[in-house]
This record gives C-alpha cells, sequence and structure tokens, in this order.
C-alpha cells in the first residue's frame, strides 16, 4: 500500500454543506486548507436527479442506511464532493426565532438567536442563488393548495438554493445550487485543495489535541494508499452520523453520539381523476404552515420507481395505466426519541440505534390524519397507506378505520433530516462543543456541520447549518 | 454460497415482480439487487444475505425443494406465506426485496415515461 504525508494549517473533513463553507470562508482568510472527502467529485449533471443512477453514486452505501429500532428507520445520506446538497431538494427555510431561544436557553449558547444568524444567513444568500420558483407551481404543489384551501390550513411555497433561467423560448431552465456548483469552486480560487475519495479513518491526539489524521483513498482502479495528513487545527464536517462516528474511532466519547435527532417521515401515495404527476415538478415546493413547527405536510418526488418503491411491483403494475395521476405526500414530525451513534467493533462502520417514543406515534397518528384529510379534501379518489397489503382508503371513513387500526411498528418510516449528536453549548454535561463549535476539553478540534445543532430544528436544516457554520467560522478566525 | 445467494435472488426478484414484467428487466434488477445488498453496511447486508438463504432452506419444509428448484406456483405462495409470517424478520425479507425490485425495475423499464 502507498503510503504518503501531506501537511496543512486546518484540515477540513467532509464536504457538505457544513464543511464546503467552513473550508471556503478559511481559504478566502487566506489559511492553508485541505478538504478531505469520502466520496467521488461529480457534478450535479452527472446523474439524473434522484434516479438509481444517482444513489449509486452519491448516497451513501447507495442509500441503504437504517436505524435499527422498534420500527427502523431508513435514513439517506449524501457520500460525494457537496454531501447531502448534492441529492438534496434544496428547500431553503430559516428557523423560528423561539426555537433558537429554547436551544440558548437550555444549551446555555453564547452569542447566538435569530438577529446574531441573519448576517450569515444572508452571506449564505449571496453566495448560493435561494430563490422561488417563477410562474405556477406545479400540480402536486396545487393539489396541496387546494386541499389545504378547503379546510382552511396555511400553506407557503418554500424557497430553494435553485436557480431558474429563463430560455429565449420561454421556457425556464432550472439547476440546483449544490456545494458543487457554488460554495466548492470558490474555496478552490482561494487555493483551498480538495482530496476526493478520501476517507480520515481516526484522528491520532496527543495532549489533548489532534496531532494527524490518517486517511484512506482507494483510486477508481482500486489502488489503496494510507495518507497522513498533518494540521494545526481540524473541524469535522461529515455529517450527524459521520462526524461523532470518526470521534469515537478516534478515542473521543464525551456526549458525542449521544443524542442524534432527526425528522421521521411517513408517507401517503393519493390518486386523483387527473394527472398531477409531472416530471419536471420535481420535489413540490409548497408546505403546509398550519402545524408547524410541529407537524409539515408537503409533497414527495413521486416519479415511477418511487411510486414502485413506496407501494410495491404488483400493486402499480395495476396503476401503471393511470400512474400519472398518483403523487405521493408525507406528513414529517420532530422525533423526540434521543438516538445512538456506535462504531461496529473491527469496521468503521456506525451503528445507529433510533428508538421512537410514544409521543412520535401519536404525531405520526396525527399526521397521517391530516394529511389523508387534506388529501380527501384536495380530490384524492384513493389514498394507499404507508404499508403494504392495507386496504385502500377511498373515503374519510376508511381514513378513521385505519387510523383506529395502527400499528407504528409495521410502517414504512424514513427520514433525510438528522443531527444533534454532538451538541453545542456550555453546559458541559449534555454539550459535546462549545458555543462556536470547539470540542470540550481539545484545542485543535472543531466540529462545524449537522452534527452540532443542538436539538431538531422544525424546519428543512441546509441553511441553519451553512449559517451556524459561517457563524463558527467567522469567530475561529477571530479568535486566531 | 455466493451462487447459491444469486440463485434465490434471481427467483425471489422473478416472483415479486409481475407475470408480465419483462424477463431481460427481471434479470438486470435481480442483479442491481444483489449489488445493492453487497453496497450495504455489513451489519445489515450479513443478517440479509443469511435470511436470503434461510428463504431458500425454508422451501424444503413447505414443499420438498428449495425455493429456487420450485414451480414459479409454489414460489409465489411461498413468498406469500413469508409476506404475512408472524416473525418480522420474515416479513421484513420479503417487504424489502419487493420495495426495491419495484424502484429498480421501474427504473430501467421504458414505460416511465
Ligand atoms: C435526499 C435528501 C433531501 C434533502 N432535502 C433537504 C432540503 O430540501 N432542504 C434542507 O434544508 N435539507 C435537506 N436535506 C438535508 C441536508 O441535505 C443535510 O441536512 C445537510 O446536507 C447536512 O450537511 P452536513 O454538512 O452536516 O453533512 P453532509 O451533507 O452529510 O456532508 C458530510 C460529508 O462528509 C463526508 N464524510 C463523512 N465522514 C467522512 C470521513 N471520515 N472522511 C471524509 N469525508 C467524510 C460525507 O461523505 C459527506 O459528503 C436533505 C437530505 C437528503 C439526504
Amino acid at each position: 500500500m502507498l503510503q504518503n504525508r501531506l501537511d496543512c494549517e486546518v484540515l477540513v473533513v467532509g464536504s457538505g454543506p457544513g464543511g464546503a463553507n467552513t473550508a471556503y470562508l478559511l481559504a478566502q482568510a487566506g489559511k492553508d486548507v485541505i478538504l478531505a472527502e469520502e466520496g467521488e467529485n461529480l457534478t450535479v449533471e452527472q446523474t439524473p436527479a434522484y434516479s438509481l443512477e444517482e444513489m449509486k453514486s452519491k448516497y451513501r452505501h447507495g442509500g441503504m442506511t437504517v436505524a435499527l429500532g422498534k420500527p427502523s428507520v431508513a435514513y439517506l445520506e449524501g457520500c460525494c464532493v457537496g454531501g447531502g446538497s448534492e441529492i438534496n431538494a434544496g428547500l431553503y427555510h430559516y428557523p423560528s426565532p423561539e426555537v433558537l431561544e429554547e436551544w440558548v436557553k437550555d444549551f446555555a449558547i453564547r452569542d447566538f438567536g435569530f438577529g446574531k444568524l441573519e448576517p450569515f444567513f444572508k452571506s449564505c444568500e449571496q453566495d448560493i442563488s435561494v430563490s422561488s420558483m417563477p410562474g405556477q407551481v406545479g400540480s402536486a404543489s396545487l393539489k396541496l393548495q387546494e386541499g389545504a384551501r378547503k379546510l382552511n390550513w396555511k400553506t407557503a411555497q418554500i424557497p430553494r438554493c435553485w436557480k431558474y433561467e429563463c430560455l429565449s423560448d420561454g421556457t425556464w431552465h432550472s439547476s440546483r445550487q449544490s456545494m458543487t456548483e457554488t460554495i466548492i469552486p470558490k474555496a478552490l480560487r482561494h487555493g483551498c485543495r480538495l482530496l476526493t475519495r478520501a476517507k480520515v479513518k481516526r484522528l491520532c491526539l496527543k495532549n489533548h489535541r489532534a496531532d494527524h489524521a490518517l486517511v484512506s483513498s482507494v483510486t477508481k482502479a482500486g489502488e489503496q494508499s494510507l495518507t497522513t495528513i498533518n494540521f494545526r487545527q481540524v473541524f469535522v464536517c461529515g455529517g450527524a452520523v459521520q462526524t461523532p462516528a470518526l470521534l469515537r474511532r478516534s478515542g473521543i466519547k464525551k456526549n458525542i453520539g449521544n443524542s442524534l435527532r432527526m425528522h421521521p417521515a411517513i408517507r401517503m401515495v393519493a390518486k386523483f381523476s387527473e394527472a398531477v404527476n409531472e416530471e419536471q415538478e420535481g420535489v413540490p415546493v409548497v408546505q403546509v404552515e398550519e402545524f408547524k413547527p410541529r407537524l409539515t405536510l408537503g409533497g414527495s418526488y413521486s416519479a415511477l420507481p418511487h411510486l414502485a418503491l413506496w407501494l410495491g411491483p404488483q400493486r402499480i403494475q395495476k396503476l401503471l395505466p393511470v400512474w400519472k395521476n398518483l403523487a405521493m405526500f408525507y406528513a414529517l414530525i420532530v422525533g423526540q426519541g434521543a438516538g445512538t451513534v456506535r462504531n461496529i467493533p473491527w469496521t468503521d462502520e456506525p451503528w445507529v440505534r433510533m428508538p421512537l417514543t410514544r409521543t412520535d406515534a401519536s404525531s405520526f397518528r396525527e399526521g397521517l390524519e391530516l394529511l389523508g384529510r387534506l388529501l380527501f379534501a384536495a380530490g384524492a379518489t384513493e389514498i394507499f397507506p404507508p404499508m403494504q397489503g392495507l386496504e385502500i382508503l377511498k373515503t374519510p371513513d376508511d381514513l378513521k378505520i385505519f387510523l383506529g387500526n395502527l400499528s407504528l411498528n409495521k410502517m414504512d418510516i424514513s427520514t433525510i433530516h438528522l443531527f444533534s449528536s454532538c451538541p453545542m453549548g456550555e453546559k458541559t454535561e449534555l454539550c459535546a462543543v462549545d458555543s462556536y463549535g470547539k470540542l470540550h476539553g481539545f484545542k485543535n478540534i472543531y466540529l462545524n456541520d449537522a452534527s452540532i445543532l443542538p436539538s431538531a430544528p422544525r424546519v428543512n436544516p441546509q441553511a441553519l447549518i451553512m449559517a451556524i457554520a459561517r457563524r463558527n467560522t467567522a469567530k475561529f478566525l477571530e479568535n486566531i | 454460497m455466493s451462487s447459491s445467494y444469486d440463485a434465490v435472488i434471481s427467483s425471489l426478484v422473478k416472483g415479486l415482480l409481475d407475470d408480465q414484467a419483462n424477463p431481460v428487466l427481471v434479470e438486470q434488477t435481480a442483479q442491481q439487487m444483489r449489488k445493492t445488498v453487497r453496497h450495504m453496511p455489513r451489519h445489515l447486508s450479513l443478517p440479509i444475505i443469511f435470511l436470503t438463504l434461510c428463504f431458500d432452506w425454508a422451501g424444503i419444509l413447505r414443499g420438498g425443494r428449495i425455493f429456487r428448484c420450485q414451480s414459479a406456483v409454489s414460489q409465489r405462495a411461498q413468498i406469500e406465506d413469508w409476506k404475512k409470517s408472524f416473525l418480522s424478520p420474515c416479513r421484513e425479507l420479503i417487504r424489502f426485496h419487493e420495495k426495491m425490485s419495484g424502484f429498480i425495475y421501474y427504473s430501467y423499464s421504458p414505460t416511465k415515461n
């Protein structure tokens, strides 16, 4: 095996929204930065959005990752340059000021709150185009609006990290504003060095400092090499599961990986009497605001393979002639259970557990009830519940019977929002890092990604992750 | 073990997809299914592979032959039995393959547009 050695001032591990913004600001300030990313460097166009190809090349383990529990929760993470931003819908949401204030109180975070973060939201928005969809929203979004209007519920169109350009024929071209399209090229222009297919195996510690990192790389041809990276400071930004996994592999365990939170979601497919499934709609941008932040109702990507995934091949075969009348919707809750991230001995694979609580079960019940009512109000003629083999719901009465017999254990629950495995704050009995992401008890290790959010943000998290990453990096530069 | 597993997956995927499914795409789906399982974290893939082999051998108790050597009709019946099993790992095994076969098959299928 090849052995290499590299030196830098700051090593950033992971190139998702947290790591990319960290590396960019550090490089812009003249630091000598290496950005190490386990996944490949692929452009947005290289794989069709939400396709099998994309899952194989940009998702961790091809999208086959599960937090074990009763029931288990399937979760998704990006594993490529740009991390989750390369595969996500880019829905861009500010957190509510109340949630941030709650964090200040519960975790004793210094210098924090909406007002303090606002300049960092704005600076992100200057670097990433955040915009609302021009013209009319897609058909599935219209259905959400129609149902909500009939029930007197509020809805909103959520802006996205997306760029829309009007073409000469009057149609719109839209493109995802992921990290590889926006922040990473900026970091590279400022001299940041990007290592791809480079997994940081462990940080080697000496006297409350990380001394160097051991990084294993595999070329496309399968050639393996081990690189030692020497640095003065290290930012770990591997995401809510991989960050605690790396720290624990390195022997750092205090408050690491004990409080993983998520926004679990449950889905239902609805059939309408007219076509609602448009390929160009992508992920519907309308969400029901009425029950936020406790509960969010919205629409999912509903291409034929995704419908087949949720409905099963036999059922979708029967529905093929009318599949354009089908669309998938979700109810997303704020999970109350605290999960754990541990490492499986002799491997570097994390073992993730997520217990769902009774409160979660009743939130799901409520979410399904509200979603069912919304879809019937929007004109759904049939609703397929999130469990195979069950009766199709044709009326609101069927929905009541279904809810009466509901067993959470048999349901398909999944999540794309994970955080809080290494919470930030000054309460050392709860928190892994201080108010600015510096690991308690260590002199040169910083965390700057979803893992440090103190608890579930109750909205799509990327905007907040980027703003906090920028705030913490600015503080780091100020102190240094 | 590996070739037995590969063969069970081909039969299982075929049994899970509709009779009218395109045979070329069915085999492509089975191939991708095997890759998908092997790409999973080991603490998930090893139990799945082990349980899939148990599923194959369970055919002997049910119909005197391992699953992959049964007729299409008995294969479907065994799948249905496991789908409704009181043991959740058995149900989950079928559920997982059913969902993934649907996703992969329709990712390859030209009808998607
Ligand atoms: C399908 C999907 C849709 C989503 N939709 C939205 C949305 O619409 N709006 C929104 O706000 N959020 C959305 N999210 C969530 C959002 O993408 C994540 O919260 C965000 O990407 C987390 O950023 P992060 O920097 O913490 O980690 P990640 O984005 O997970 O990035 C971490 C990176 O670090 C790398 N890494 C990990 N460990 C190591 C190591 N040891 N060595 C080297 N590299 C390593 C990983 O490969 C990865 O690329 C979605 C997520 C998914 C999966």
